[in-house]
């Protein structure tokens, strides 16, 4: 029987953790120099072709350079603001409305103050702000 | 120009030197000043609600205008204030936040109120005169103590300058934004080399990371009415 994993983090099925199915950051992304802890999470950036936030759950603070598929959104469950450094950044990272509208998308609902920085993105202007709003967000365009 | 700062913990204590050694005559207001704020827990929550009141704690005879500094913030060139200038008709003049900012719905009033005000960053602030001043205070205290005092229960702490937008909002004062050569920070978009004062804290230390769950952002609109 397939056992779909809907968490960030484990599942329990008869008392086995299957914490393992989840991908540890080291192994997704093994050579990454811009990972440091912050606040007992981590501040991450990324970037490249395919950019899979699963790793990223523990992450309290996201820095996301250009990508051209973003997958695992729903992931980001920790993120939050820390003083005026915003929870999610994606400043000039060369996104379109589009794909800030589908980002804004597959967030996860927030209880915590957590902006997303979209200043210097083609799309910033004309994306659809609502979307994470709506979610608890707070966004800042240019 | 009367210049203003509050130092409220060791740390701000240390920071502030940047300051006071480009203004020698910056007024300081420490832990050691009378009538500092002490009502809440949180050490950072009674240096925040000190200064909303700052000018309820400096001379009243003080003639001119009147700076505040928050302690962080220190020049980059030489006696950058020789530069600055504000309109006539200016009752308080401060640098904002750059961007457009849309917030969630539960903060719909706040995201009124900066429609008015922009989103206030009160590190720099000018007042024309001391009557301003304590004017200003005294509404910016009430209105951060009524805001953290209902807090209370879920242990959250607000920065100060939410209070502010709400209570320039609800005043008639002129209000002018400055330019943000006057207000650089880590996240601001004027590049360093165009800065007259940058905001920094000292040895990777920052009020946010040493105290959970502490918010730089209004929580909740709380307005009043």
């Amino acid at each position: 029987m397939a056992i779909e994993l809907t968490t960030a983090t484990t599942a329990e099925l008869s008392g086995i953790r299957l914490s393992f199915l989840v991908p540890t950051f080291e192994s997704v992304y093994p050579n990454s120099p811009q990972m440091f802890s912050v606040d007992g999470g981590f501040t991450f950036v990324a970037g490249g072709s395919i950019l899979d936030c699963k790793p990223l759950y523990k992450c309290n603070r996201v820095r996301l350079a250009p990508a051209t598929i973003i997958q695992n959104v729903s992931f980001l469950t920790k993120v939050e603001d820390a003083g005026t450094n915003p929870a999610i950044n994606l400043a000039a990272t060369g996104w379109t409305a589009q794909q800030l509208n589908q980002f804004f998308t597959d967030l996860p609902v927030t209880t915590k103050t957590a902006t997303i920085d979209v200043v210097g993105n083609p799309g910033a202007a004309t994306c659809d702000t609502t979307i994470a709003t709506n979610k608890g967000y707070t966004v800042v365009i240019s | 120009m009367n210049i203003v700062s509050v130092a409220v913990g060791k740390q701000y204590e240390l920071e502030v030197q940047r300051l006071v050694k480009a203004y020698p005559q910056t007024l300081v207001i420490t832990e050691r000043a009378s009538g500092v704020e002490t009502s809440f827990d949180i050490p950072v929550l009674n240096g925040l609600a000190t200064k909303c009141k700052f000018g309820l704690l400096i001379p009243d005879n003080l003639k001119g205008p009147i700076l505040f500094c928050d302690a962080d913030l220190y020049p980059v060139i030489d006696d950058p204030l020789q530069y600055f200038k504000v309109k006539e008709e200016t009752d308080i003049a401060y640098v904002t936040y750059p961007g457009r900012w849309f917030f969630p719905k539960r903060l719909e009033k706040y995201q009124e109120a900066i429609k008015k005000t922009g989103k206030i960053n009160s590190g720099f602030m000018y007042f024309k005169n001391i009557d301003i001043c304590k004017d200003v205070c005294t509404k910016w205290h009430k209105e951060y103590l009524r805001r953290m005092n209902m807090y209370k229960e879920s242990g959250i702490g607000e920065y100060d300058e939410p209070s502010l937008v709400f209570v320039l909002y609800n005043e008639n004062y002129n209000l002018e934004f400055l330019d943000q050569k006057w207000n650089v920070w880590d996240t601001s978009d004027c590049p360093r080399d165009k800065a007259y004062f940058v905001q920094s804290h000292l040895n990777n230390w920052s009020p946010y990371t040493s105290t959970p769950g502490f918010k730089n952002e209004a929580w909740n609109d709380l307005s009043p009415v």
